[in-house]
């Protein structure tokens, strides 16, 4: 009995610098972010209760819904290509033989890197007098291309979207190719005996193994997406106008360019909010199609 | 002695040594400065070092931040009221916030100037023309852009002049005369400007002009206002925070027009100006891309002569800023945008006499000549005694030198960040044609007008 008091004893000390970190790091700054959006507070001078104005004044803003709007298509134009290349590659790679290990790291590599560098190199190659993206258009075309990427309201976007689809579709890939090294190779055999139609192999044999990574890929992907901040900052840094600015960018600049910190919080809060829902909704509709 | 006993005298002796080694460093004199990661800062450290330190027996450390974050921390740092730095360093737009967050010691007492031990004498020293507009505050730009510092004699002073800077046009002479155009005569007025861009425009190798025009940080407003200041046009009403009828003036929309029309019509700038900050205008200028533009005085000019930085030293040439000829006088009506910072105590640090003494040794003639000699530094001095001397030394300085009568600023009001991306975005939408000139102008006097009225800091009639 004194033996189990004294453990429990230990244990608890053990667990008490977790548990201090944790209160600190997290739950505090997390409850006081609820506590301080509640004020009128610039960072550094006083603070005024206003109750939910702060939260008014986010939804009343154009700057927010626009950064919403273009976050959404960011997501709703990049998640989908991501997943369907993610599977062409990961069945390109479902095989054994030379140099595919080789290839498997390869493609992994845009994952990997760190967006900051992602978004400088990006940037030059969509340079458009130097870069080498208009050079090969140029080639193509038979003509020198000279397209402003980064200039264009609409083409700022679409780069935006083709970098996130270079450097997520490995992600989607790898998760794909896990889906597919989980099939039993008697259950593949089978159904390669049947010589059943590739759209009917496809159903039958591979979309029930790739169910579930993928359901993870793109609830991953959204969660990421609607963060999505660095790439962005460099390539354009949320021009033209601010046509790219993206949710988080716009809670950045409330919150570290303006200082207003009490309605950055409450825009984090709004922000987590749509996320949560968006999350919710996703989770709710791909997990129905599964068990259909 | 039991294990127990040895093991609480261990404990002991270490905590004590810590208390010890903690108590030698606190009282050791150390200022601390949270400056900005420019060229100087790392000489400043280098002079402070091998002189103030030696003399004084007080160490410097100086903090070097990249401006995007500097003002994040030193505004951390006040939220926090902290006293770990004794010095910041800051731009002239954060002043307002400075001040009325109480982060900056007012030194116009007699802790300071006003001390008979002063050793700095701030309207005899210094170029009013700058320090008026970053050191103390409240003061209305358009009483110092006609010279009446006497309006602002007992305004207070929260700081000294650290970084002095403005905008010059750089142009290519060698790309001049493959033009046909005289290298010794750089475009006077703005039409000039505009019919030199169209005959250097020879793409896409070669384009007449370059701007930094993306709607982040100050960009496009930077190189836009001295265009929008010769029309006669104006950002706002300071006496009474007034948007409507100064930033959508005829004059500031007619200004907006012709800056967007050098880049939609004439195509006379590079295709991805729209989104070029101050880096890709400074290589387009040592590469020459771009023949012409406004540019950083020491910025370019310290690197300019540098074979390692230029494929044109010796080519690059500094001039005023072109301007609009006055109708009325004749005269050519220019304006230089300005860019000095500032240097004050913290209010909260622990060593403001360290911190005085340090600052009076940092503004003396000869810590600033001996920063205005070293090319490494890319230094220009505040100090109205150097000026011949400076100017003597290098074309840069020179150049500064000429340019700070027409000197001119913008909000350093505490909501300037907001007032300024405003101003950016709606820059930035008319330059590339997705609104027009009138349309951006009106749009960002409404937002801006609101942004004043709400702010508790305008002034009161």
């Amino acid at each position: 009995m004194k033996a189990d008091r004294r453990e429990r004893g230990i244990r608890l000390i053990l667990y008490l610098p977790t548990l201090i970190f944790l209160i600190l790091m997290s739950i505090f700054p997390l409850i006081f972010s609820i506590y301080i959006s509640f004020f009128n507070y610039t960072l550094g001078q006083h603070m005024d209760f206003i109750g939910f104005g702060n939260y008014g004044s986010v939804l009343t803003d154009s700057s927010f819904w626009s950064a919403l709007r273009i976050t959404l298509e960011i997501a709703v134009l990049a998640i989908p290509i991501e997943v369907f290349i993610g599977i062409l590659i990961a069945f390109l790679f479902n095989t054994r033989g030379k140099g595919v290990e080789v290839c498997r790291m390869i493609i992994l590599i845009p994952m990997m890197l760190p967006p900051l560098v992602i978004g400088f190199f990006w940037k030059y190659m969509f340079d458009a007098t130097f870069g080498i993206i208009n050079y090969f258009l140029g080639l193509l075309s038979g003509n020198p291309q000279i397209i402003s990427w980064f200039t264009d309201v609409r083409l700022a976007l679409i780069a935006i979207v083709l970098v996130d689809i270079w450097e997520w579709t490995p992600f989607v890939a790898l998760l794909a190719m896990a889906g597919l090294q989980a099939i039993p190779p008697n259950v593949r055999e089978t159904v390669r005996l049947e010589k059943a139609s590739w759209w009917l192999r496809f159903r039958t044999l591979y979309l029930p193994y790739l169910r579930f990574p993928l359901l993870v890929a793109i609830l991953i992907r959204s969660i990421d997406t609607l963060k999505i901040f660095d790439v962005v900052y460099i390539l354009t840094g949320g021009g033209p106008g601010e046509e790219t600015v993206t949710l988080t960018m716009f809670a950045y600049r409330v919150g570290f360019n303006y200082f207003y910190t009490g309605k950055a919080a409450a825009l984090s809060w709004i922000i987590a909010l749509i996320s949560v829902g968006l999350i919710t909704i996703l989770i709710r509709v791909l997990s129905r199609k599964s068990t259909a | 002695m039991g294990k127990k006993w040895l093991s609480l005298l261990l404990i002991g002796v270490f905590v004590g040594a810590s208390l010890v080694g903690y108590t030698a460093i606190s009282s050791a004199k150390t200022i601390r400065i949270l400056a900005l990661a420019w060229p100087q800062a790392k000489v400043e450290q280098e002079l402070a070092d091998k002189y103030f330190t030696p003399k004084t027996g007080i160490k410097v450390i100086i903090e070097a931040q990249p401006y995007t974050y500097n003002e994040q921390k030193a505004r951390q740092e006040v939220a926090a009221g902290s006293s770990y730095y004794d010095i910041y360093h800051y731009d002239s737009q954060w002043i307002g916030n400075y001040v009325v967050s109480g982060a900056l010691e007012r030194l116009d007492t007699k802790d300071y100037l006003l001390s008979p031990d002063s050793k700095i004498n701030f309207d005899k020293d210094f170029f009013p023309e700058l320090t008026y507009r970053s050191c103390k505050y409240p003061t209305i730009g358009p009483e110092l852009d006609k010279g009446n510092f006497k309006a602002f004699k007992d305004t207070p002073i929260y700081g000294l002049p650290w970084s002095q800077n403005c905008e010059v046009l750089f142009y290519n002479k060698t790309l001049f005369k493959n033009a046909g155009l005289d290298p010794e005569s750089p475009p006077e007025t703005w039409e000039q400007f505009r019919e030199y861009a169209i005959k250097l425009t020879n793409p896409p190798k070669h384009y007449g002009v370059g701007f930094s025009a993306s709607p982040a940080a100050d960009y496009i407003s930077m190189d836009f206002f001295p265009i929008m200041w010769s029309w006669g046009g104006a950002l706002w009403d300071p006496y009474t925070w007034t948007a409507e009828g100064y930033v959508n003036s005829p004059e500031s929309i007619a200004a907006l027009q012709f800056f967007s029309n050098l880049y939609l019509k004439d195509k006379v700038c590079p295709p991805d100006t729209p989104n070029w900050d101050m880096d890709p205008k400074l290589s387009a200028l040592l590469t020459g891309l771009v023949a012409m533009a406004p540019e950083w005085v020491p910025l370019l000019g310290a690197i300019m002569d540098d074979p390692k930085s230029s494929q044109y030293v010796g080519q690059i040439g500094m001039a005023l800023m072109p301007g609009k000829k006055d109708p009325a006088t004749g005269k050519i009506r220019r304006f230089h945008m300005y860019g000095c910072q500032g240097t004050g105590i913290n209010a909260r640090s622990k060593h403001k006499k360290e911190a005085w003494e340090y600052l009076q040794w940092l503004l003396s003639y000869d810590t600033q000549k001996a920063l205005t000699d070293n090319p490494a530094a890319a230094f220009v001095s505040g100090r109205r005694d150097l000026r011949y001397y400076a100017a003597g030394l290098n074309r840069w300085n020179k150049a500064f030198i000429d340019a700070i009568p027409t000197i001119r600023d913008f909000w350093n009001i505490p909501p300037y960040a907001e007032l300024l991306f405003i101003q950016n975005r709606e820059e930035n939408l008319a330059f590339i044609g997705a609104k027009t000139p009138a349309e951006a102008m009106n749009y960002a006097a409404k937002l801006e007008q609101a942004i004043y009225d709400s702010s508790p800091y305008k002034p009161k009639r």
